[in-house]
């Protein structure tokens, strides 16, 4: 656990600067422990659990940095005139507002409305009912949640909440009551709404930040400052996919390709990998062509709706002005035309309550647009969003995974010529010795190089040219580096000592073991991340696949449930309206003409 | 000049075009009417000779005459009968606007006391924009016409009117107008008169009038008002059925989208593919309820509020015979008092002027024997002619309540008319969608 504790303060950058930093990082491994399969969650339950800090603590936490959502003095509830809305359009034997997408809903957002939390601080609380227990959870806690729950599960598409209030609009209306319904009420709508998508997918449904959240028992800013949100890695990609809490020292050993990073083209694949990226690939395209697709959807709710709601102002407008057409419709009013006048008036009346109704479920119809229509495309953008995050988080693993593979590859190529070069070396010594035997010369020759100092010129020149040659290298290779550099991203184990890789031949036998022993050292952690990494992309791969294609399931289902509903509520309405003017052209067939 | 028989139409066409079956509960309700008149079929023609730019647009007019017993009409029925073959003949001629405006002057002309129908604006804009051959503009202007005809078919009086009957059947309608053309001279004489008195009220205004004047102006508001936010109704409307069928097109792409996959997606997309199929529905009734609005309802709206225009045109012709006789009235007071006065022999507020008039040596006893008798021929023909005038103050009123009687009764008719032809309009488009609706809905 220190380790642990130890590595969430360190840098996602531990290698930068000297070549040496990460033997040492690996030398502090002890051998066998690097193992970085999550260990229990309970286990880390039981030490949150017990971790509990003082209520004092907490305090300061909470007033410390609890300045985003307004406070109001009175304790009004949103829910009361809400009310008088529902049981306005119960009334009208239609469908609930706040009931939304999903039928059968397992989490509930029961109640909106002020609240003093425990602390004694005003806030909008939102009452969840879920297992027969009731939460209230603010919106700045489900942001936090959703935050936490997106680091924690890098490669699930997270559901999304409704987007932040903008923080100017406080200043501006601090509180008006009228307009914070409507928010108060499309962020009760959505939240619940988020609350069940999140339910519908198990690696969140049973995850241990999502169970407290649901926890009565638990105090959200006390989870937030504990295991495993506290303990979070700041870059998800030198940690565990699945679960980001637990990184193996060798995953702190990581490159981290930057977020900029293009695809990293590699030629060889095999079949499986072709056909995974070939996949991943389609899922990328089919988010974009729905995203194109979403934009001018959701605009045209959006004016489909703000259309209606003129048309049902006007409607309003019209019946007022039917009415009192019925009132004043006969210039004279003789007793003998009292009857005639009278039909024509409730003729007309009729009309107007007929144009009544047309502005009522206008109105309503609107409104079914705003909750069934405009914010589930919304929140579907959003979830294209999500899911375009979590597809990069995966290329990102396999630019990494990339990466090491060509790192190995090159640290092997490198010792392999090291290796050749010394080979050639002792045979060319044992070649010399043989000669030397046989001539003088050579032997005499022999003995000048092994004794440097007694041959000074010759030396000389063969020091010079090998430090001409070291430079001329030199410069070759940061050329190459650089190139390398270009085509991996910033990386760290592709990080080629600049000074070092000099051509094997110009090395000597100390230098060259020297070096064999340390790449050789090198290539077995690299070998122990590749292996690793090889299991995290895997699991990344699985886990996206199966969250992308759980996603467009649900976005799917999303749909027919959208039409279906539309559906209703356009006949709803459409059977509404029929009804009225049935009823008034009854009426008009009526009027008695004089003759 | 063409005439209706060279026009290359089929007569027939008329009553079986598709506008007539909006009209049919109109014309089926158990209304009195012996005369069924429909207006349609707006074309435009060339003149073929002289005048090429001076095209016009002429509308088919077809009237049928019930055959309902009606014995107060019994003699004009058969009148018509000779004409054609058989009494419930539908006969179909062809006029211009023109040709309206003449049969609306002689009519004016003809019945000064008769609130005549008034006839659709000239809207010289169009004239001068180009429009006046639109689709649009002929559409509402044809039914507009329609009302006229249909108002003048209901009046008592004006229905009876030869120049209506030649107007309606006469195959040589052209040469009947031609000759009418240069001789009609147009009587203003009313108009002016009723503008110089415009600043003058009346005195006495009997309650019915009052009553009367001020109900035609609450009328006149509503039916104005009701006529403005229709027309936001209708462009709001427009603006849905647009977003409908942008929605729609964006359906489309959803279903391309889908369309390639697996089973369920296949499912969903033949989903999507009824869905869309209910929204363009909806946008297409949508419009056409809009056209159907804008083109036959507010059309009816504006016309009744020319009509009432009209009403209070008529009222004020009476007020101002009203006034007539009232000025009159009082000039006869006026000398009554006068002669009075000088009879009593001391004028008082004349006092001065008989001094005066002493001092200048006149026979002040002469002079107010000649001046006694002046006042009294005075007041002899002063007498008739008030009598006269209120008689015809009091006919002219008589008549009016009368027509006004006729309106409420032609009103009534109408707004039933045009009510329930906006109501079946209404209903047949929510029945058609309730019916598109529910098979969408069996389908997802």
């Amino acid at each position: 656990m220190s380790l642990l504790g130890d590595s969430d303060e360190e840098d996602n950058n531990p290698f930068a600067g000297t070549s040496h930093l990460y033997a040492s990082g690996i030398a502090a491994v002890p051998e066998g422990q690097d193992d970085f399969i999550p260990t229990n969650v309970t286990n880390v339950l039981s030490t949150v659990q017990e971790k509990k800090e003082t209520r004092s603590e907490l305090m300061n936490q909470l007033f410390g940095t609890d300045v985003i959502e307004p406070n109001g003095d009175q304790d009004f509830s949103v829910a009361a005139t809400e009310g008088i809305e529902d049981s306005l359009f119960s009334g009208n034997d239609l469908i609930s507002p706040t009931e939304y997408l999903k039928e059968n809903e397992v989490i509930k957002i029961s109640d909106a409305g002020h609240y003093r939390d425990m602390y004694g601080k005003y806030a909008i609380g939102y009452t969840i009912v879920f297992d027969g227990k009731e939460i209230t959870r603010r919106y700045s806690e489900f942001d936090t949640l959703r935050h936490a729950l997106c680091r924690l599960l890098p490669t699930i598409v997270i559901p999304p909440i409704p987007s932040k209030h903008p923080l100017i609009k406080y200043f501006i209306q601090p509180l008006s009551a009228e307009k914070d319904i409507k928010i108060i009420d499309r962020r009760k709508r959505l939240l619940a709404s988020f609350l069940n998508n999140s339910y519908n997918i198990p690696e969140i449904r049973d995850h241990v930040v999502f169970k407290k959240f649901l926890d009565p028992e638990q105090v959200w800013q006390s989870v937030l400052s504990s295991p495993p949100i506290s303990i979070l890695p700041s870059n998800n990609l030198l940690a565990p996919p699945l679960n980001p809490t637990k990184p193996s020292p060798l995953h702190l050993l990581l490159p981290s390709p930057s977020s900029t990073a293009n695809g990293y083209l590699e030629d060889s694949m095999n079949d499986e990998d072709k056909w995974l990226e070939a996949k991943f690939y389609e899922y990328e395209i089919l988010l974009n062509r729905f995203d194109k697709m979403l934009q001018p959807f959701e605009r045209h709710a959006k004016q489909t709706k703000s259309h209606l709601r003129g048309l049902a102002n006007s409607l309003a407008e019209l019946g007022a002005y039917y009415n009192a057409f019925s009132l004043e419709c006969a210039l004279v009013t003789l007793h003998k035309n009292m009857t005639y006048i009278d039909e024509l008036s409730k003729g007309i009346e009729k009309i107007g309550q007929a144009i009544d109704v047309n502005y009522v479920s206008s109105e309503i119809l609107s409104e079914r647009i705003l909750s069934l229509l405009e914010e589930p495309l919304g929140e579907m953008s959003q979830f294209m969003a999500e899911a375009r995050q979590v597809l990069r988080f995966r290329k990102l693993k396999r630019i990494q995974y990339r990466i090491v593979d060509a790192t190995i590859k090159k640290r092997e190529a490198r010792i392999q010529s090291l290796e050749s070069a010394q080979e050639q070396m002792s045979r060319l010594e044992k070649a010399l010795k043989e000669n030397a035997e046989d001539s003088p010369t050579i032997a005499q020759m022999v003995n000048r190089m092994e004794n440097p100092t007694e041959a000074a010129v010759p030396a000389e020149t063969v020091l010079s040219s090998r430090q001409r040659q070291r430079q001329g290298s030199q410069g070759k290779w940061t050329g190459r580096l650089f190139k390398s550099r270009i085509a991996h991203g910033s990386s760290h184990l592709s990080q080629s000592p600049t000074g070092r890789e000099i051509e094997p031949h110009l090395l000597t036998d100390d230098e060259r073991k020297e070096e064999v022993i340390r790449l050789k050292k090198e290539v077995d952690k690299l070998h122990e991340c590749f292996k690793l990494l090889t299991r995290d992309l895997a699991q990344v791969n699985d886990s996206t696949l199966g969250s992308l294609h759980g996603l467009f399931a649900y976005i799917n289902n999303c749909w027919e449930v959208i039409m279906k509903r539309m559906a209703r509520i356009l006949l709803k309405w459409l059977k509404d309206c029929l009804q009225a003017w049935e009823n008034a052209r009854n009426v008009i067939e009526y009027i008695t003409i004089e003759s | 000049m063409p005439d209706s028989t060279e026009l290359p139409r089929d007569p027939a066409s008329g009553p079986d075009s598709p506008r007539d079956s909006t009209r049919n509960p109109a014309q089926d309700s158990p209304v009195c009417s012996h005369l069924s008149i429909l207006v349609s079929d707006p074309q435009k023609q060339r003149a073929d000779q002289v005048k090429a730019s001076s095209s016009y647009v002429t509308y088919q007019i077809s009237t049928k005459i019930d055959n309902r017993p009606n014995p107060a009409h019994r003699r004009r029925q058969l009148h018509i009968a000779d004409k054609s073959k058989k009494p419930t003949d539908i006969i179909v001629v062809h006029r211009r606007y023109s040709d309206f405006v003449l049969l609306h002057t002689v009519l004016t002309q003809d019945h000064p006391s008769c609130i005549v129908p008034p006839l659709p604006d000239k809207k010289v804009l169009q004239y001068i924009a180009g429009d006046r051959f639109g689709h649009s503009f002929t559409q509402k202007r044809c039914h507009s016409l329609q009302n006229f005809l249909r108002r003048i078919s209901e009046h008592p009086v004006l229905s009876q009117s030869r120049m209506l009957e030649t107007f309606l059947v006469s195959s040589d309608w052209d040469a009947y107008r031609r000759t009418l053309s240069g001789t009609l001279v147009a009587n203003k004489e009313e108009v002016s008169d009723a503008l110089m008195n415009a600043f003058k009220t009346v005195h006495n205004q009997s309650e019915e009038f009052t009553e009367i004047k001020e109900k035609s102006e609450k009328l006149d508001h509503n039916v104005s008002k009701i006529d403005k936010i229709f027309h936001r109704v209708v462009k709001r409307q427009e603006a849905i059925s647009d977003d409908f069928g942008k929605f729609s097109q964006s359906l489309r792409e959803l279903q391309e989208l889908v369309s390639d996959g697996s089973e369920s997606d296949k499912a969903l997309c033949a989903k999507v593919k009824t869905f869309n199929e209910g929204i363009s529905q909806l946008s297409y009734g949508l419009r056409d309820v809009s056209k159907y609005l804008d083109y036959e309802y507010i059309v009816d709206l504006k016309d009744m509020e020319h009509y009432i225009d009209n009403v209070k045109q008529t009222i004020k012709l009476k007020d101002q015979k009203q006034i007539d006789y009232e000025e009159l009235n009082d000039y006869l007071t006026k000398s009554i008092n006068e002669k009075n006065n000088l009879v009593s022999g001391y004028g008082g507020s004349n006092y001065f002027a008989s001094k005066l008039e002493e001092l200048a040596g006149i026979n002040q006893e002469v002079a107010r024997r000649d001046k006694i008798s002046k006042l009294e021929t005075k007041i002899g023909s002063l007498t008739t002619e008030v009598e006269n005038a209120k008689e015809v103050a009091d006919a002219f009123e008589r008549e009016v309540l009368k027509e006004v009687n006729i309106f409420e009764g032609i009103k009534t008719k109408e707004l039933k008319s045009s009510l329930t032809a906006l109501a079946d309009n209404q209903i047949e488009f929510y029945q058609k969608m309730v019916d598109t609706w529910s098979k969408v809905e069996q389908g997802l």
